[in-house]
């Protein structure tokens, strides 16, 4: 069988609202970015996908599994919550514990496996300390022992990096990277340098709906050649803002480099600059609002 | 994997500070209502002997005693204005207007008028009907009522049988576990509902329900291995109490010749206590896992002290009441009568109870594919 | 002023009208419990304090719900308004709310033709829940845990059941054997626990 999660046509309705609207996506093995801004729909489709919320209309299957195959879905996945945190007066060690013993491991399994998995978290050391006196990183650090503990083929993580520090958010992603080499990770978020540094497949996510989806390279692609940058003084500032498309502005004194994305070139004096995927995450959320607008209209 | 969540359970439970303050209110309730008046009735007993001049009372089946019992306890609530009701299984003192009394009055006249001999049954019978008209439900005037609430002096015979009963088929020590029992149960109306009500809640405060939701463990394990960790550890202390408090007993039962019966303190308890625990505490998970909120508390406690008031009497009439009183030493022969009564009323919380858990794992279940929330907006600020 | 109104508004919305939905239920099935009809002073009593004093527990023990939730707890910390400004607004209102409840009782009561002094009834009444609800405040306030807030009231109310000897002044049910004179004491009781319940919530993190 092969390893991927397929999701045809998903729809997810609370009410009235649409938070998921014919979502088609095809995950492959290896990390998975899920990109969009917050309202977005991540966490819904990610919730879909962790059963945790059932489906309006549409199929998925996971390695051949339908969906509504609860329980084995369970076995197959970890999921580590947007807000993860545990009984506040378990130790580190009896948190993972407790929560593989839910995800149906046996006590021999558990003896080797449980501190060999705070190990590899960076949390051996601090087996003992108590949930409720763990700060943010290593709260995460223990979510994402809970997800792998069982060897799921399926990781899906809402939000991992968020309130990290700069290197605990860098030792985070290695670590998803370290772990995604043999499974599936789909991983949201809305900070684009997260995905920049470790997706090779990518999908964004607007409004419900699927507006992007392939590789890096491609989605950089919509944006290759038309991004500047060039110096302004800082007067000019607030007209250039208004008629292109900024990414980027570093004032020094009383002149501003800014980075702009335009069609073509914007001021004599603008050189070409090498697009990453923040220019070209900007350019597809921009091209997409104002489809909406020319829709509205 | 059940054995371990269970014991992680308990450990859990072991740890709660809800936990440490039941062990220490029932240890000290039950300490102090037996330590003063319980064993002390036990210790004057004595074989009763011809020539006494009183023996103890027992509840009458005679009718004539039955009339005049109860018009003697018509009259002096007549005379006072004030009826005792208990509608709803709670105490109601019944006031009645001017008009209302002078009807009562005629027709306590008309019943008291005659001599015993020229009153029929019959006719006592409508009279009480018509006072229960006047004063509501739930009154002493009712047939089931009164025919169980009048207590006349024993005779010899009977105190004779009444020992015999005590140490024979009572043994001592199962009498004395029901006196236990008398008292136990009433705390166990209400402090199991604070024990479930905290671990029903303790997942969405620790904010894990989503992480617990998202593994492979069936709602029937999670529920279950938390509902029989906390059965467990509550029933702990109350047959640790049981056993201790039934030791003093035991030696009295050698002295007075009598082999008491050693397993008392599990047997008596197991079908007084046990289904009255296990239905406080499913209905608390029940209420708490369907509204996540602490909404058990208050209706649970209002049920349990609600019954407590709600007693008409302090020894029997178990009907469906969540307390099964037994406020006295011994009245064996009385207890045998009423045994099976007592029996199908445990076995109906016991029923309810486990019914409770079932229903509480269905809405686990539910809710576990629903997001949270069994009802209502599932999480609008969605990211 | 305005902020404390929205401010209170909030906790209504959010965490408190269950309980004032349970407050008016406690009132509307009264008949079935207690009876109004032609009461003299202590049996006017009894209905409050055997049946009204519950609407105290209900009403002042939900008080710290919303920061039991220790983020909220930062969050609200950080602000300019202290957080004693936060707390005030939500007892007056339970104060207020509690006048009202106990007003019904009265005034039901009279209706069904009491004989007895309301004013000496209320001032009774209105301390003694009073007080039994400033003991699930000060517990909630001391364990950051409204359950175990409601344990020690209702656990409290039990104890003098049979135990009343040993509370002194203290003792709940007086009123209802004639002793009308414990007023104070239970006033003083509250105030020194609804005040030091905010001063140790606030004291302890």
């Amino acid at each position: 069988m092969e390893a991927a999660i397929e999701i045809r046509n998903l729809t997810k309705n609370y009410g009235k609202k649409q938070a998921l609207s014919n979502v088609s996506l095809t995950i492959p093995q290896g990390m998975f970015g899920l990109l969009g801004p917050n309202g977005a729909g991540k966490t819904t489709l990610m919730r879909v996908l962790a059963t945790l919320l059932k489906k309006t209309k549409g199929e998925i299957t996971v390695c051949g599994v339908p969906i509504e195959n609860n329980r084995q879905i369970r076995s197959m996945t970890g999921y580590l919550p947007q807000e993860f945190s545990m009984y506040g007066n378990m130790s580190a060690y009896e948190a993972l514990d407790y929560l593989a013993v839910l995800s149906g491991m046996s006590k021999a399994e558990r003896k080797v496996k449980v501190m060999k998995t705070l190990e590899r978290v960076n949390l051996a050391e601090k087996k003992r300390t108590k949930v409720r006196a763990m700060s943010g990183g290593m709260k995460r650090r223990l979510g994402i022992a809970q997800a792998i503990i069982h060897d799921p083929e399926i990781i899906i993580v809402d939000e991992p990096t968020a309130g990290l520090d700069p290197e605990e958010r860098i030792r985070f992603r290695n670590l998803l990277c370290e772990i995604a080499k043999e499974r599936i990770v789909l991983l949201s978020t809305h900070i684009v340098g997260d995905i920049e540094a470790t997706c090779e497949n990518i999908a964004v996510l607007n409004q419900g709906k699927i507006v992007f989806q392939g590789k890096v390279a491609e989605l950089l692609s919509y944006v290759e050649g038309k991004v500047y940058h060039v110096e302004i003084p800082v007067t000019e500032l607030e007209r250039v803002k208004e008629k292109y498309m900024v990414t980027g502005i570093l004032t020094t004194g009383t002149s501003a480099g800014v980075k702009i994305i335009a069609d073509e070139k914007p001021f004599p004096q603008a050189r070409w600059v090498q697009a990453d995927v923040e220019d070209a995450y900007m350019y597809l959320m921009h091209r997409e609002s104002e489809a909406l607008s020319v829709y509205r209209e | 994997m059940f054995g371990a969540l269970f014991l992680k359970e308990c450990k859990q439970t072991l740890k709660s500070p809800v936990y440490l303050i039941y062990v220490v209110v029932f240890v000290l309730f039950v300490n102090s209502q037996l330590s003063n008046d319980g064993w002390r009735e036990m210790q004057e007993l004595q074989e009763p002997m011809p020539g006494q001049s009183y023996y103890g009372e027992t509840i009458t089946h005679d009718k004539a005693l039955i009339m005049e019992g109860t018009l003697a306890n018509l009259m002096e609530e007549v005379s006072h204005n004030s009826f005792a009701t208990y509608p709803l299984g709670f105490y109601k003192g019944v006031n009645l207007t001017e008009k209302e009394m002078e009807r009562a009055k005629e027709i306590l006249k008309q019943c008291t008028g005659k001599s015993f001999e020229t009153l029929t049954y019959e006719e006592f019978q409508g009279a009480m009907e018509e006072i229960c008209r006047l004063v509501g439900k739930g009154s002493s005037y009712e047939k089931k009522s009164y025919e169980n609430r009048i207590y006349v002096p024993m005779t010899y015979e009977q105190a004779k049988t009444e020992y015999d009963q005590l140490c024979i088929s009572d043994r001592l020590t199962k009498a004395g576990m029901r006196l236990f029992c008398d008292y136990a149960g009433i705390v166990l109306s209400i402090l199991p509902i604070f024990i479930g009500v905290s671990r029903g809640l303790y997942d969405k405060r620790a904010k894990a329900q989503q992480v617990i939701f998202s593994k492979s463990a069936l709602g029937v394990k999670v529920v279950l291995s938390r509902y029989l960790a906390n059965l467990t550890l509550l029933c702990l202390p109350v047959f640790t109490m049981a056993f201790y408090l039934q030791m003093p007993l035991y030696e009295m039962a050698k002295e007075v010749g009598v082999r008491g019966d050693f397993w008392a303190f599990l047997t008596v308890p197991s079908v007084w206590l046990l289904p009255e625990i296990m239905a406080v505490l499913a209905l608390a998970f029940l209420i708490t896992e369907f509204t996540d909120s602490i909404l058990a508390v208050f209706v649970q406690t209002v049920w349990g002290i609600g019954g407590l008031f709600g007693a008409s009497t302090l020894v029997g009439d178990f009907g469906l009441k969540l307390v099964a009183r037994w406020n006295t030493m011994g009245e064996s022969a009385l207890f045998s009568s009423m045994e099976k009564e007592l029996f199908i009323n445990r076995g109906y919380y016991a029923a309810f109870g486990v019914l409770c858990v079932l229903l509480t794992v269905l809405i686990y279940e539910r809710k576990r594919g629903k997001g949270e929330k069994l009802y209502g907006k599932v999480r609008e600020t969605d990211h | 002023m305005e902020k404390y109104g929205k401010l209170t508004i909030s906790f209504v919305r959010r965490q408190y009208w269950p309980h004032m939905v349970m407050l008016l239920l406690l009132v509307v099935f009264s008949g079935g419990f207690v009876s109004f009809k032609g009461l003299d002073g202590m049996q006017a009593a009894r209905v409050m304090e055997m049946y009204g004093t519950f609407g105290g527990i209900l009403l002042f023990t939900p008080l710290f719900m919303p920061e039991q939730d220790r983020e909220i707890w930062e969050l609200e910390r950080s602000k300019q308004t202290p957080m004693w400004q936060v707390y005030l607004p939500r007892i007056v209102l339970a104060l207020f709310l509690c006048i009202l409840y106990i007003l019904l009782f009265v005034e039901l009561m009279k209706r069904g033709g009491g004989n007895f002094d309301p004013g000496i009834l209320f001032r009774g009444a209105y301390c003694e829940i009073l007080f039994l609800g400033s003991i699930g405040f000060f517990v909630s306030a001391l364990t950051n845990q409204a359950v175990i807030g409601y344990m020690a009231a209702v656990i409290y109310f039990a104890f003098n059941i049979g135990g009343g000897k040993y509370l002194g002044k203290f003792a709940l049910f007086q009123m209802m054997q004639g002793e009308y004179g414990n007023w104070s004491y239970w006033f003083m009781g509250a105030a020194v626990l609804l005040v030091f319940g905010v001063f140790m919530r606030e004291r302890r993190r």
